[in-house]
């Protein structure tokens, strides 16, 4: 069996069902420009195209006209020739941003959200933690769509050691913000506002006095202050989160997955579609980058060379060399795409070569336009 | 332990002092294998070394052994040893330490509130993983040796990598006073104290790696984090001349149209792969060029799958004599093509 590739009309018939499009990768194949470039060609198609980026490498991002971390969407200016009514946004996501914005959506006081805002271990969590990025790139996602405003919104999905962390983070986020037994073993504590073993009653108090004990008190006190000040706006924010969650099984949702030709890349967007499956969300299709291009399978003999003019014996077995590492590689690549569309249940699957030039503005992601429709 | 005639600090890969190494950059650059090859060339030039896979990250060690790797370093060979951590093992160990008593950890550990705790309180995952690498660190034998002469840590990717080195400072900050305090206050001086502790950067010679390895740079330099050397990874060593490229090229223009698909292949390899090297060597001397002392190298691997023998290819070409003969090469050595012969030979008797 044969990678299927795509005919002219394959990649956009299923991206004109869509209305959000999850771009999904681990880090370092080509994610962004991938998501980009797709945008940019719907956008040329005449769709009103919104693109959701996290940490663009810097050149791309000014291409897009995003010049820092600003959370707002931007214009991109289109190159001409696209079809009438197309329109390009783009958005650096800024994670800080979008969680403090979730709090001050949901919390019902303004004590309320200046008593979470102003904690200072939900200022660090809301800065740095990397489980929150993913979580709040599909916050942002959801207000995007439900404002209306764009056909089609792009998701480039933050670096993650697995495509698959992307699909549980709004679960992880309410454990997260959850944190029930944690605050009912140390509320009494809490409120008395020192935490020790007399303050804590019940058969956890105990291994509560024994947390303490390898942590100090501030930091016990400072963690269940800040999950304390989020149980007001716990119920509104899990109700979000899984409406938030319910948008992966909306036929209106695809995901597309970009992987390398390397081994363990292939095997978890494997991993990544059996996934999908499982939870009948729709699977868009894989784009294999950095693909070797294609050798015939045959060497050229030594007489073949050497009947080249001013081919030298010792370039004929340089060229000769160079030839059988590159099939080697071609041949390899080739059998990569082939298992992958296999084992994906011939699935849509898209391979860019190795380019020689990088991929860092409009034009270069423009080039990449005729790939992607086989 | 065997006595070590041959270590000499001095001649260590890369020219690293001893110390604990934080191999990081960004996603797909080869950081794992960059770690097990330096973790190999250490041990090879004499010391006792310890690769170290964190959480999540399960690969450097797997590159070397197929056996599973646990919190306890497991032997893998003469003077190497590997070894995994996890929060959870790490918390294990610091609650017997400050507890004193196992059953009073081990029930502390057990209790779900745990879980949360660790979840929510920030940093303390990172300060529990640091606090182990830092005893690793600082651990002696009975003649009041170092355990280990070097310790190489697989890290987090870019980004993560950066959190995880500047938390215990975070951390000291956010709680100044307590046993936790002790702790972050212990672990953050030995983060950014350069005779124990550093960062190896690994960069591939394209725009965007190039460019994060950069900005990775100076974040780690403003956090006060020692960036101890740059690898320059998967780096085609050309085998041909821009004069040989331009005739391969223009051979290839006056082909008939029936030629053989095999001698168009051939030719279209070397004006392909040598404008990759062009291009690569422009990539290079932009990294060099915003870095201290010149990115060490290593050579792009021709083959489908990285296996073991590849991995002690790319050991000895981290040595200083690997390194001379590499750097030689890619300055263009009048010995040239056949230099770079060599280099593609050593790949392919690997494989």
């Amino acid at each position: 069996m044969t990678a299927h590739h795509a005919s002219p009309t394959e990649l956009s018939g299923r991206l004109d069902r869509l209305g959000v499009l999850l771009v999904c990768g681990s880090g370092g194949v080509g994610k962004t420009s991938v998501a980009a470039a797709i945008a940019l060609d719907e956008a040329m198609r005449g769709r009103r195209v919104c693109v959701i980026t996290i940490d663009p490498a810097k050149r791309l991002a000014q291409a897009m006209g995003l010049t820092r971390l600003e959370d707002r969407e931007r214009k991109v200016k289109l190159p001409q020739g696209g079809t009438a009514g197309g329109s390009l946004h783009a958005l650096m996501l800024d994670p800080k941003t979008a969680f403090d914005r979730m709090v001050t959506e949901t919390a019902s006081t303004d004590e309320e959200r200046d008593r979470i805002l102003g904690n200072r271990v939900y200022q660090q969590v809301s800065g740095s933690s990397s489980g929150t990025q993913e979580y709040m790139a599909l916050e942002r996602l959801y207000e995007l769509d439900r404002g209306g405003k764009y056909d089609l919104i792009v998701v480039d999905t933050p670096p993650a050691a697995h495509a698959k962390d992307m699909l549980e983070s709004p679960h992880r986020m309410l454990r997260f913000l959850e944190g029930k037994s944690l605050r009912w073993f140390l509320k009494p504590g809490a409120k008395a506002g020192k935490l020790g073993l007399k303050a804590l009653g019940g058969s956890n108090g105990p291994v509560v006095g024994l947390l303490q004990k390898i942590t100090g008190a501030e930091m016990l006190r400072d963690t269940t202050e800040f999950l304390e000040s989020m149980e007001g706006i716990y119920g509104s924010v899990s109700d979000r989160i899984r409406v938030v969650d319910r948008m992966f099984g909306s036929p209106n949702t695809g995901f597309l997955a970009v992987t390398s030709p390397e081994r363990e890349s292939v095997d978890q967007a494997v991993a990544f579609w059996e996934l999908l499956e499982e939870r009948r969300y729709c699977f868009v299709g894989t784009v294999v980058n950095r693909v070797e291009p294609p050798a015939p399978g045959t060497y050229a003999s030594d007489a073949e060379l050497d009947a080249l003019e001013g081919i030298d014996e010792s370039l004929a077995a340089r060229i000769a060399a160079a030839q059988v590492d590159h099939s080697a590689l071609a041949s390899r690549d080739r059998s990569r795409l082939d298992e992958l569309a296999r084992e994906t249940g011939d699935a849509l699957t898209i391979s860019i070569p190795r380019l020689a030039r990088m991929v860092n503005d409009l034009d270069g992601l423009r080039a990449l336009a005729p790939y992607l429709h086989g | 332990m065997a006595t070590r005639p041959h270590f000499d600090p001095e001649q260590l890969p890369l020219g690293l002092q001893p110390r604990t190494i934080f191999v990081t950059g960004k996603g797909g650059v080869g950081k794992s294998t960059v770690a097990a090859a330096l973790a190999l060339s250490w041990r090879d030039a004499g010391a006792r070394t310890l690769l170290v896979e964190l959480d999540g990250q399960a690969s450097a060690a797997s590159l070397l052994s197929p056996r599973t790797i646990g919190y306890e370093p497991t032997p893998l060979g003469e003077h190497l040893a590997a070894m995994r951590i996890t929060m959870l093992d790490a918390l294990k160990e610091y609650a017997r330490l400050r507890l004193k008593v196992k059953a009073l950890a081990d029930r502390l550990v057990s209790n779900p509130v745990i879980d949360q705790f660790t979840q929510a309180a920030p940093g303390f995952r990172d300060l529990l993983i640091l606090g182990k690498l830092w005893s690793l660190s600082a651990a002696t034998d009975n003649r009041g040796r170092h355990v280990w002469d070097a310790i190489v840590v697989d890290s987090p990717a870019t980004g993560h990598g950066v959190g995880l080195l500047n938390m215990a400072g975070v951390v000291a900050k956010m709680f100044p006073v307590g046993p936790i305090a002790t702790e972050a206050k212990r672990v953050d001086a030995f983060t950014r104290d350069p005779k124990r502790t550093g960062v190896v950067l690994v960069s591939l010679p394209e725009e965007l790696p190039v460019t994060e390895t950069l900005e990775l740079r100076d974040q780690l330099i403003e956090q006060g984090v020692t960036v101890a050397a740059t690898v320059l990874n998967g780096l085609l060593v050309d085998r041909f001349t821009d004069a040989e490229a331009a005739q391969a090229s223009a051979l290839e223009a006056q082909l008939p149209a029936d030629a053989s698909p095999a001698v168009r292949h051939a030719l279209e390899t070397v004006s392909w792969e040598h404008g990759r090297c062009v291009d690569q060597a422009a990539e290079r001397v932009r990294l060099d060029a915003g870095l201290d002392e010149p990115a060490c190298v290593l050579p792009y691997m021709f083959a489908p799958q990285l296996e073991r023998d590849h991995l002690t290819a790319l050991s000895q070409w981290l040595s200083p004599a690997g390194q001379e003969v590499l750097m030689r090469q890619l300055a263009g050595a009048s010995d040239g093509p056949s230099a770079a012969a060599a280099v593609h030979a050593a790949a392919g008797e690997t494989s």
